[in-house]
């Protein structure tokens, strides 16, 4: 039996097992379809608890959802917000390229160089997006005490 | 002889394409919704905002049309991803019924929620008789440890009801003074004085407009139809965080609070009109 051909780059990661990703030849096309399929079941789960927390606004006790919400301004769940971002970002532009490709793009020659391109506008927007949700200006500014000196 | 491709073009072709054109209709509606609910003044979203977004016809289809393409696009993804395991007829019909049930289930939560909104009136009611909320939270899941807030602090008080003023409620530049977001970052340094004076200023106003009886611009899209509805509801958060900061800690300016406001009437959802 002739084993599958893994390209030159497999044997960097030969001693990872197969199933753990070891041996396989990691390029743009195979890098974009993990990162694709993981993005796009962290968001079908983010989706499935977003849908139950809002309806949390629509109970008998709305102010509930006040708390909830600011509970959600916290680094811990800011971590989880950049995630989501990076999540979101690259699933939809990478799912834009793949319309390119399917629908405008016939030919390959121009595959990797799209990658390269949707990968660099992917990475600015979600530096652009996550300096002001870290610096947190975006979101309950009007909330936070460290936004009003002094206090109360 | 027609050769046939060896890839499968016959059997799941129309899902293919399904997923591809929600894909381009989810790639507008989930970017806007994202700008929109983390890069703009909506970032500030709290049960009354959300309420009276929910009254909102055209945000209402929005949201039934995200939720129904975005569980569509998700269940299929999976089922696609499940496609590629090769299982065998039996499992892989009852994972498909599984997952569709669990993803239609899901989505009409979502979308029933979506187009039964409670009345925004008493929602702001609700505000009216109980302040702004104190108290301890989880997120969802609520997996992570429940921290306790305070909405009713006086300053923070004051900047919210100066969104709430901003951001929903039509006002007429040259007709009404805007009242007191703007006096609240002149007066420095912010300390217990400075906000105490804000906020009595702020009841002086919100105590002119209740009197008078057209009570400025009104437009009924807004979450408060005109300035005076405002102004009513306002001071009535006002009295309810005065009356629970002074349950808390009794002070003479919270009584001083009290005492200004002790003649504004209750606020009631009828008051929008």
């Amino acid at each position: 039996m002739i084993p599958p051909d893994r390209g030159p780059r497999s044997a960097l990661t030969n001693w990872i097992p197969f199933a753990a990703g070891g041996g396989y030849r990691w390029f743009t096309g195979s890098l974009a379809y993990g990162l694709h399929r993981v993005s796009g079941l962290a968001l079908l789960v983010y989706l499935i608890f977003h849908i139950l927390s809002i309806t949390k606004a629509n109970s008998a006790d709305p102010t509930a959802y006040d708390l909830m919400i600011r509970r959600f301004q916290e680094p811990d769940f800011k971590v989880g917000e950049v995630l989501l971002y990076a999540a979101l970002l690259f699933h939809g532009i990478n799912g834009l390229r793949i319309l390119f490709v399917d629908f405008a793009l016939g030919s390959t020659r121009f595959h990797k160089r799209l990658f390269w391109i949707f990968a660099a506008l992917v990475l600015v927007l979600l530096v652009a997006g996550a300096v002001p949700m870290i610096l947190h200006t975006n979101v309950q500014p009007l909330l936070r005490d460290d936004v009003l000196p002094g206090g109360r | 002889m027609v050769v046939r491709p060896y890839v499968s073009t016959r059997t799941g072709s129309g899902q293919w394409m399904a997923q591809r054109v929600s894909a381009g209709l989810l790639l507008i509606l989930a970017f806007a919704h994202f700008g929109i609910q983390h890069f703009t003044s909506d970032a500030v979203s709290t049960g009354l905002t959300v309420a009276a977004r929910m009254h909102d016809a055209w945000w209402q289809a929005y949201y039934v049309v995200f939720i129904a393409l975005a569980m569509y696009h998700g269940i299929n993804g999976v089922i696609g991803i499940l496609r590629d395991y090769a299982l065998p007829p039996r499992p892989r019909l009852l994972a498909e019924i599984i997952l569709w049930t669990v993803g239609g289930v899901f989505a009409a939560v979502g979308i029933v929620n979506i187009l039964s909104p409670r009345p925004l009136g008493g929602i702001k009611e609700i505000y009216a008789t109980h302040g702004f909320v104190a108290g301890e939270s989880r997120g969802s899941p609520p997996l992570a440890p429940a921290i306790a807030y305070d909405f009713r602090a006086e300053l923070r008080e004051l900047h919210l009801l100066s969104h709430y003023w901003d951001q929903h409620t039509s006002w007429d530049e040259e007709e009404t003074d805007e009242p007191f977001p703007e006096r609240l970052a002149k007066s420095e340094p912010v300390n217990a004085e400075s906000v105490a004076k804000v906020g009595k200023d702020f009841d002086e106003w919100a105590l002119d407009l209740i009197e008078s009886p057209a009570g400025g611009v009104r437009d009924t899209h807004m979450t408060f139809a005109s300035p005076r509805e405002f102004a009513l509801w306002a001071a009535n958060v006002r009295k309810a965080n005065a009356l629970a900061r002074s349950a808390a800690t009794p002070s003479p300016r919270e009584t001083a609070i009290l005492e200004r406001l002790a003649d504004v009437p209750p606020y009631r959802a009828s008051d929008r009109h």
